[in-house]
């Protein structure tokens, strides 16, 4: 598995979480990785799951550690498949040209900005030479399969991993106010501002967490003084899967108000902790919305007011999520089947195209 | 709600024009010598008179929302260049969606036989200035004939005391993302007396308030803005 990016708490990161999954299923898997902050490479075990980390002198979106690229290139026949993570443009497109004997690829990106420049290649190439592609939700399976109708087959709809017994075991934090958490990048299409906005009409005993860190921030913060409700929005940045979990078990309201979204993975986690949802209307959060069923997941449109916002976090508060909905959320287990099945047809594929050339 | 200002001669073309049905009809005077309450309590003896302390419409009109209990408020003027018959329009586009309707005398329908060139001019080049600044599209920024939801007012927060209000709060609430309408309205001539209004005075208000709202949302802390509110009050 290749992974763009190593963080502390990696033995949390959904990656790994999918190599234990895998490697409980008898398969072996080794995770490369890079990391910005580490001057020496390393190989280690971490949970059973045997990972090389490799430094990268730059931490920006596109470097790719030089030794990653040449340990990748000159092993790759060696796996049976490759499995690139992230939308990171140089490490899909090194997995491509390493001519591993098969592929699969996990955009962890929106599909339509993966069909535009300047990640267009990673798709082309990818599909091009016969990988899989796996898609989060069903919607964006069908986003790809629009524009690539040829390559149907090679497009995946794999469910994406929920850490359920984790998130069940997670401690609340204790709290004194209703909370209404926030979590994702800090961009200006995840609509954190609206979400912000909304706090004005909402009681003083709410408050707004936001786990996580982008390039929005100061705008973000600025627009949360300028609207007068600094004194209750929280911006706490990154923190640990763990404790994303542990708010997620204390909030009690969770809002993903998101223009574009590629995996409702955070509306499973939050239904998976009892907390209710707002979601803006869009084809991902409609199809988690349709499989969980209300009063878990409540949508409002993009493009409305704060208010409505403000309206279904009212709505949301106290909601009970039932046991029917949290039953309804796929299984870490059905998702490793469906990826072990992507990789037999992508390995499948890739044979039948090996053997046509000899 | 009304903010009025030795307005005794016009309130008698205001207030028995007000539509019926209307929860209550708040004054707010600012210290009128003419009788202008006593008036008021003739023509509508329920009217509530909240008398104001400050100076100016921005301030009048931060006592009047906060005296309001009702669910909409609508502003209107008392020297009856505005027609409260409008109102039923404007409580039309609530009811349809919007947070907050605006009046314009410049969209189909509407018009003035108040307003001068240089208003106008003026009016059509601050307009432009806050649809490039927050995407609005207003074809009217500097006319007080509103009506909004009440739940709207955290996001006004009047904090201004002239003529410049009405800016203040149109920027405001495109700032925060309200949906606003704009319906169209006919503004008449003032019945009689004199407007408060001074065309340059205000409209470099109006143009302060629009650079420290829009220096308020990039770095709200900053010297620059408080100094740009500090010029305003």
């Amino acid at each position: 598995m290749l992974t763009p990016r190593y963080s502390p708490a990696f033995d949390v990161t959904r990656v790994h979480a999918l190599a234990r999954a895998l490697t409980s299923r008898g398969v072996e898997v080794e995770v490369l990785t890079q990391d910005a902050r580490r001057t020496a490479a390393a190989r280690f075990y971490s949970r059973g799951v045997g990972t090389r980390r490799y430094p990268v002198p730059l931490a920006h979106g596109t470097s790719l550690a030089r030794e990653l690229r040449y340990y990748g290139g000159r092993h790759a026949r060696e796996f049976d498949v490759i499995h690139a993570h992230g939308a990171h443009p140089s490490l899909a497109l090194m997995a491509t040209r390493a001519r591993p004997r098969a592929l699969a690829f996990t955009p962890n990106a929106p599909i339509q900005g993966m069909l535009h420049h300047p990640y267009s290649p990673i798709i082309h190439a990818v599909i091009g030479y016969g990988g899989n592609v796996l898609c989060s939700a069903a919607s964006e399976c069908g986003l790809l399969c629009a524009a690539f109708p040829r390559a149907a087959r090679q497009i995946w709809h794999v469910p994406p991993l929920t850490d359920i017994e984790c998130i069940e075991r997670a401690e609340p934090i204790a709290r004194k106010s209703g909370i209404v958490l926030s979590v994702g990048r800090l961009a200006q299409v995840n609509r954190i501002d609206r979400v912000i906005a909304s706090m004005a009409a909402m009681e003083p005993s709410y408050r707004l967490t936001v786990i996580g860190d982008g390039r929005a921030r100061g705008k973000l913060v600025a627009h949360a003084v300028d609207l007068g409700v600094s004194d209750r929005v929280d911006f706490v940045g990154w923190v640990p899967t763990a404790a994303v979990y542990r708010w997620l078990r204390t909030a009690t309201v969770f809002v993903a108000l998101a223009e574009q979204e590629y995996t409702p993975v955070r509306i499973f986690e939050a239904v998976c902790a009892g907390t209710p949802v707002v979601a803006s209307d869009i084809a991902v959060h409609r199809e988690a919305a349709s499989l969980i069923g209300a009063p878990a997941v409540r949508l409002v449109s993009t493009m409305g007011s704060p208010l409505e916002v403000a309206d279904a976090i009212h709505a949301a508060t106290g909601a009970i999520i039932p046991q029917s909905s949290r039953e309804r959320l796929p299984g870490n287990s059905e998702m490793a089947d469906r990826t072990l099945a992507t990789y037999a047809a992508a390995m499948d594929a890739r044979s039948r195209v090996d053997v046509a050339r000899s | 709600m009304i903010p009025t200002l030795n307005e005794a001669p016009n309130l008698p073309y205001v207030l028995p024009r007000l539509p019926c049905g209307i929860h209550e009809v708040i004054v707010v005077d600012g210290g009128s010598t003419d009788g202008t309450v006593a008036v008021a309590r003739t023509l509508r003896p329920d009217v509530r008179i909240v008398t104001q302390v400050g100076h100016g419409k921005g301030d009048a009109m931060a006592l009047g929302f906060a005296a309001c209990s009702g669910d909409i408020v609508v502003t209107l003027d008392a020297d009856g260049s505005t027609d409260p018959a409008e109102i039923p329009r404007f409580v039309a586009a609530l009811s349809n969606g919007a947070d907050f309707v605006k009046g314009s005398r410049f969209a189909q329908g509407g018009g003035s036989s108040d307003i001068t060139r240089l208003r106008r001019v003026g009016n059509r080049i601050l307009s432009g200035l806050v649809n490039s600044f927050y995407g609005t599209s207003y074809s009217d920024l500097c006319y007080g004939y509103n009506a909004f939801w009440k739940r709207c007012l955290p996001y006004l927060r009047v904090d201004c005391r002239g003529f410049e209000v009405e800016t203040l709060i149109n920027v405001r609430i495109a700032k925060a993302g309200l949906v606003v309408h704009e319906v169209p309205s006919y503004e008449r001539n003032r019945i009689s007396g004199a407007s408060n209004l001074h065309v340059m005075r205000d409209g470099i208000r109006v143009l302060t308030t629009i650079g420290a709202e829009r220096m308020a949302a990039a770095r709200p802390r900053s010297r620059l803005t408080g100094s740009l509110r500090r010029l305003l009050a």
